[in-house]
């Protein structure tokens, strides 16, 4: 039984790693006011994997996220010098924020507080090692604005994609 | 399964609230800050929110100096080597454009700073 | 009472206690060339018209006393108030702790250059030379017996390097003398801390000569001074090349190595000076002279590079 149990787990795995890629590469297109800025689709990749799997696949996904995104889409380097940490730590602090408040609260705020961590850290990153001027902080307010909203939206989209999963699953 | 509940939506105002707080405490900064205009003997003081220009002539200076958008910046001036009106437009607490031959010097002043004085 | 009622009367006390330190007030005018900024107690606001009668008397004591000694002739006999000839030891002093690189008569050739207040030019090579062979602090004889000086060569000299630093040391003395306990008299960047505030120490920020609103460093210190000398005032570019009001009384050009050069001392007027001493000197020297004068140092290099001497990282950290 546990051998089958743990099958599955890496095939989910998997599956979330590879959607977090095609996602990844495909939320590019979408065109938006500012260069660089990004919806978020290919997080809900690690969110399932928090809401349905242990936080050591959150972070392995997370990781690897971090890691054959970048390889797809270019800029390589400079996206992983700052995406790594900051995807990490945003993992960290919802995987801690669901352990202390998964009773009272949905994916809905998790993905809220993950994009903010996300979009925090990487102008945190860019200013230690990258630009030198502190005239970049003043659109962190609206940038982090933006990235708390649509990690909610991310959030309710993990919701309703873990109970379809779940309702395939169950059947 | 439950999709949204009253904490998200608290927690998500929250950190709203969080990404703007550098915005609502740069207009608390501002307002503390003025423009201080020193002639030979004497200090004035302007608020650095209006947008104005002030004629120094009333004070026998033939300058003017503009103020807008919490900067200022001295506009015109009657000296040889206009040296203060290249230093620009002024906009942190302490900092100063100085004219050496009318002995006409502005400068940001901050009420709330946390530093004393300013070696330079 | 309720704990929350204990609590919020807790909190009001320590409100008052913390608002009932004194409260303090700048003031400032123009003068020396430069902004005078006086913070002074509100109890004391009233020596501010003395501090500024006092100010200016000193600068025009010695703006006198230098225009007479530049406008002397050769060998002609010239006498001097106790002030100035005060100031001219100091600047013997210092000319022989820097080994002759500091020399107050190298306004002989500033002066060419159109310093201190302009017009800027690079003068032609024969008035350089010129000025060359007249250069020098032994070309002024001074007897300090019946306080009187004679140039030996059409030589001119500017105190500006350190007089700043002098007069804030004097009006100090002065506030002091009426009892001030705690006061910042700050002379365009060269500053005394009376005492303390209000207990703490005083917060001073050495600016960042480049970037407008950064800061090269932050100290804390109470009955100390500070002053800087730096390339970015009093300077003009010709060909690409930054030229500034200091010169290298040994090289006859300007020094070129520092961007900012800081210095805390036990009085104003060593502080002053010595900024400028340091600022002509290169670091392995500026490293012996600052432990024997026991004054930390701040190092701005023209490549960006910040060295601290002496115990300047000693004062960045609150008591």
């Amino acid at each position: 039984m546990r051998t089958q149990d743990n099958e599955k787990k890496i095939s989910l795995i998997g599956m979330l790693v590879a959607f977090s890629i095609v996602a990844g590469y495909l939320e590019n297109f979408i065109p938006l006011p500012v260069p660089g800025l990004k919806l978020g689709i290919a997080n809900i990749g690690i969110m399932i994997s928090l809401y349905l799997l242990d936080w050591k696949s959150t972070i392995l996904i997370a990781i690897l996220k971090s890691l054959l995104v970048p390889l797809v889409t270019g800029n390589f380097i400079i996206k992983l010098t700052i995406g790594l940490p900051a995807t990490l730590a945003a993992a960290t602090f919802m995987i801690i924020y669901k352990t202390l408040t998964n009773k009272f609260t949905t994916a809905t705020s998790t993905g809220a507080l993950g994009a903010f961590i996300h979009i925090n850290c990487q102008f945190v990153l860019i200013k230690f090692l990258f630009i030198k001027s502190l005239t970049i902080y003043k659109i962190l307010p609206y940038f982090s604005l933006f990235s708390v909203i649509a990690g909610a939206i991310t959030g309710y989209l993990t919701i309703i994609t873990t109970e379809i999963i779940l309702k395939t699953y169950n059947k | 399964m439950k999709r949204f509940r009253i904490f998200d939506l608290l927690f998500i105002i929250f950190l709203i609230l969080a990404s703007l707080s550098p915005l609502i405490f740069v207009n608390i900064d501002n307002r503390h800050k003025r423009l201080k205009i020193i002639i030979e003997n004497s200090d004035f003081y302007f608020p650095l929110t209006e947008t104005k220009i002030i004629n120094l002539r009333k004070y026998g200076k033939e300058m003017l100096v503009q103020i807008g958008n919490n900067q200022a910046h001295i506009l015109e001036s009657d000296c040889r080597n206009k040296i203060c009106i290249r230093a620009g437009w002024i906009k942190n607490c302490g900092e100063s454009a100085v004219c050496l031959p009318n002995k006409v010097a502005i400068q940001i002043d901050c009420e709330k700073n946390y530093i004393d004085a300013y070696s330079r | 009472m309720s704990f929350l009622q204990k609590t919020a009367i807790f909190c009001c006390l320590i409100l008052v206690l913390y608002g009932c330190g004194q409260r303090y007030d700048k003031k400032s005018f123009y003068a020396l060339g430069t902004i005078i900024d006086i913070t002074l107690q509100e109890k004391d606001i009233s020596y501010f018209d003395n501090i500024k009668t006092l100010i200016n008397t000193y600068e025009k004591s010695i703006t006198n006393a230098a225009h007479d000694i530049n406008t002397a002739k050769k060998n002609e006999k010239v006498t001097v108030s106790n002030e100035i000839v005060e100031l001219l030891k100091q600047s013997s002093y210092y000319y022989n702790l820097s080994n002759g690189h500091f020399d107050i008569t190298i306004a002989t050739i500033t002066s060419l250059y159109g310093f201190p207040e302009g017009p800027f030019k690079i003068p032609n090579n024969k008035h350089i030379n010129k000025a060359k062979t007249q250069v020098g602090f032994h070309n002024l004889k001074i007897n300090y017996e019946n306080n009187t000086l004679t140039k030996s060569t059409d030589i001119l000299i500017d105190t500006g390097a350190f007089s700043k630093g002098t007069i804030v040391d004097k009006t100090v003395e002065y506030l002091k003398s009426v009892g001030v306990k705690s006061a910042i008299v700050n002379a365009g960047g060269d500053l005394y801390c009376i005492g303390d505030k209000n207990e703490n120490q005083w917060t001073i920020a050495i600016k960042h000569p480049d970037e407008n609103s950064n800061l090269l460093s932050t100290i804390f210190i109470k009955e100390k001074a500070v002053a800087t000398s730096g390339d970015y005032e009093r300077s003009f570019e010709e060909n690409g090349k930054r030229i500034n009001h200091i010169f290298d009384a040994i090289t006859f050009s300007t020094s070129d190595k520092y961007k900012s050069m800081s210095v805390i001392a036990d009085n104003t007027e060593t502080a002053d000076a010595l900024s400028t001493v340091y600022y002509l000197l290169p670091v392995k020297e500026i490293k012996k002279l600052c432990q024997e004068m026991d004054t930390p140092v701040l190092i701005y290099t023209k490549t960006g590079e910040i060295i601290k001497l002496c115990g300047w990282d000693l004062y960045e950290k609150k008591e």
